[in-house]
């Protein structure tokens, strides 16, 4: 708790540093952005010999400290008023269940919770590795397949003797802030505050703010990331720009597998080249660059650590992987497309869409509304770069399926995988929809 | 004449929907569907649609949300008595099935909901009422999971980390808690393969963290340069997931002489502290879990 509520105190002042105005953009923005500088720092310590101690945590805290002293004033001004006590019960409801239950959840045991609990007992990646695959070394591999960044911000918690639960709530609810703040900013106070009680509602998502995955600040990240292009492709203003690319960064260091990053890179270059204003494509450029660039540093740094370890584990030099093929990963999605062309069976068609109907089962009714809603408004739709990322991101989800029935035995069994996957497009969704019936006035025909 | 028919057959459609919802309830979702080939969201569906386009009287709106307050009442009274029993509770004792339920609340939901939407167009209001169905049945599907964990913080407020962790995993986390106690930290274990009943006991990646830092090794991956003068044992399971082959028995499927063995009975009991020599044939069907030292094999 004293870590999540550090994490809203330190990005509140940050975001104020970075002349963020509204009080709901501040809470919300700056706790992702905390957390993934909290995080990113513990990563540079930690894979540089320095091993996380109780110091570093009161750091941490005392920094919140100091942030409370310039940011106490706008914090006991906030008033809940009408149907905010929803939200927030239900944001309440979440810190009530973290509160009391420890991470136990399939994944949270094999990957998330387990690695925290190693960090925060001293461990380095060199550690892990090490202690781990004396007797199978599939294990550090394994637990370096993810990104550490949650696992690294949880393991202050643990070193402070507290739950790392409550973070998952400070996701929630700076989540719906966010959301909240775009939507009262592109349609109006009601749909806006309907909208998120109908966001913090969901299912899925206020299960996966109970639970040690990664899956609900990634699809958070993600979608915000979108959110803030849309921003920017109606303000123009950079910042926003700035922020969508810090969002879709904090993703790629949370889950690495998922290729929707390249849909923001698209997109905003669309956005700044149609403005036809050189600044800006150049911003948008660097911003690209910085992304893969941090991309890159995570995959390159783990796969030359694994080459590393492998050798002095006295494996032979035929398992490892040199660093160069890192960028074969991405690559790797591109050939798996093409195979479709040269070996695809046609008979296994039914069975992709079995698994996509199953995969999306719980999204149908919105998708449903999200298509009437922009067929409705074909000239809105067309030119909403949230609607863009909604429909690139399925058109890629359903490739990945095709590639992943050449490419991997068990690709049925991942029905529940791809499902989370998905998380993102819900926030997506409402926010077009919430939009659209509000603003647009074109092509709104019966 | 036709106009005055319009709203009396829909009303009648509406009761035939709400009638078929208690179907469901009373027997269990998708009996509609095996008896009427068509499935249940379909009536919804065309409900939905004639719920847009027929023109309801003001007069009852009253009517309606007085309905939609009883059984939304109704489904918060039932949601907790589950959740204070045991799953399945409600179904056993009074013959109403859960899932089914949620559509009695979609049924007022789209009868009330046109009554708001009146000044928005019609594929507007299609989109909304198909939102609204889909926030409904989150909020429900919410509030079930929510109302699941809250009421058991609310009995248990003392609970242990143990008892915590028990409840989700039920006896295999006993058994976790039996091999952890009875084999040293620097010995090394043997797990079956992740396959048929065995997909937790056999998930290296799970069983490591309940008894990490011991390691954790599969029973067919054994490398001769690995065995260590350290002390190895094995898991023996009878298959703690929900499918699966269990043609074989218990794992392992060898039959040895061991020094010392301690078992979870059916009861989930551990047996006495005396060394049993472990033969597998007289154990299959009492034990369900168990730690067996392999030293001197």
């Amino acid at each position: 708790m004293i870590i999540t509520l550090s994490l809203f105190a330190i990005g509140y002042v940050l975001t104020g540093l970075m002349r963020v105005r509204s009080k709901t953009e501040r809470f919300g923005l700056g706790f992702f952005l905390a957390f993934g500088l909290v995080g990113f720092s513990l990563f540079c310590l930690t894979s540089n010999g320095v091993r996380l101690d109780r110091n570093i945590a009161f750091v941490v805290v005392g920094l919140a400290c100091v942030s409370l002293l310039f940011s106490i004033k706008d914090i006991v001004s906030v008033r809940i008023k009408g149907w905010w006590w929803l939200i927030v019960m239900l944001i309440g409801l979440s810190l009530l269940i973290n509160l009391y239950w420890p991470p136990n959840t399939w994944d949270a045991l094999t990957l998330y919770d387990f690695r925290a609990k190693l960090f925060s007992s001293g461990f380095l990646y060199s550690d892990l590795y090490q202690n781990l695959s004396e007797y199978n070394a599939n294990f550090g591999y394994y637990v370096n397949g993810y990104p550490p960044l949650t696992s690294l911000v949880a393991s202050l918690s643990y070193l402070l003797n507290e739950s790392a639960m409550p973070l998952f709530t400070g996701v929630f609810a700076t989540f719906v802030f966010l959301f909240y703040h775009f939507m009262e900013k592109y349609s109006s106070k009601k749909i806006g505050i309907v909208f998120t009680l109908i966001l913090a509602s969901t299912a899925i998502i206020f299960y996966h703010s109970t639970i040690f995955y990664s899956n609900l600040f990634f699809s958070a990240s993600l979608a915000l990331s979108s959110i803030y292009l849309f921003d920017f492709s109606k303000t123009k203003n950079k910042k926003s720009l700035l922020f969508c690319y810090l969002l879709l960064i904090l993703s790629s260091w949370t889950r690495t597998t998922e290729p929707f990053y390249v849909i923001i890179f698209f997109l905003s270059l669309v956005v700044t080249i149609s403005d036809k204003k050189f600044l800006n494509i150049l911003l948008c450029i660097f911003l690209i660059v910085l992304t893969l660039y941090s991309r890159f540093t995570w995959q390159v740094y783990i796969n030359n650590f694994n080459s590393i370890n492998k050798l002095e584990a006295g494996m032979s030099p035929s398992s490892i992987i040199p660093a160069k093929e890192v960028v074969s990963v991405q690559i790797g999605y591109i050939n798996g497309l093409t195979q479709i062309f040269t070996s695809f069976d046609s008979t296994i068609i039914q069975e992709i869409i079995v698994y996509v109907e199953k995969s999306l089962d719980i999204y149908k009714y919105l998708l449903f509304s999200f298509f009437i809603v922009s067929l409705s408004r074909i000239k809105y739709s067309f030119a909403n770069v949230v609607f863009w990322f909604v429909v690139l991101s399925f058109l890629i989800m359903i490739a990945g399926v095709i590639s992943f029935s050449i490419t991997v035995p068990f690709w049925e069994e991942l029905v529940d995988s791809a499902r989370r996957m998905m998380i993102f497009t819900i926030p997506c969704m409402l926010f077009f929809i919430g939009t659209a019936i509000n603003n647009s006035k074109d092509d709104n025909r019966n | 004449m036709k106009q005055k028919l319009i709203y009396p057959t829909f009303l009648v459609y509406f009761f035939l929907c709400f009638g078929l919802a208690l179907v469901e309830i009373y027997k269990y979702p998708g009996v509609v569907l095996k008896f009427t080939r068509i499935n249940y969201s379909y009536f919804i569906f065309l409900l939905t649609l004639l719920s847009i386009l027929v023109k309801k009287p003001e007069k009852h709106k009253k009517i309606f949300k007085l309905g939609a307050t009883i059984i939304i009442l109704f489904y918060i009274g039932i949601t907790l008595v589950e959740t204070a029993t045991f799953n399945n509770f409600v179904f056993s004792r009074f013959h109403i099935n859960l899932g089914g339920a949620v559509n009695l609340v979609l049924i007022f939901f789209i009868i009330l909901a046109p009554y708001y939407l009146q000044r928005k167009k019609l594929l507007d209001k299609i989109a909304l009422i198909i939102l609204g169905i889909w926030a409904v049945s989150n909020l429900l599907g919410t509030f079930s999971f929510a109302s699941n964990k809250i009421v058991f913080q609310l009995r248990h407020p003392h609970a242990s980390y143990d008892e915590k962790m028990r409840k989700d995993w039920g006896e295999f986390y006993d058994c976790m808690k039996l091999i952890q106690s009875n084999t040293p930290e620097d010995s090394s274990i043997y797990i079956p393969p992740q396959a048929d009943v065995w997909q937790m006991e056999g998930n290296e990646y799970l069983v490591r963290f309940f008894l990490y830092p011991r390691k954790i090794i599969h029973f067919d991956k054994i490398i001769e340069s690995t065995m260590s003068a350290n002390p190895k044992f094995a898991i023996y399971s009878w298959g703690y997931w929900y499918s699966g082959d269990r043609k074989n028995g218990a794992w392992p499927f060898e039959k040895f002489p061991t020094k010392q063995a301690f078992f979870l009975d059916s009861k989930n009991n551990i047996n006495s502290d005396k060394p049993i020599i472990f033969d597998r044939e007289k154990m299959v069907n009492k034990e369900t879990c168990g730690i067996i030292n392999l030293e001197g094999l």
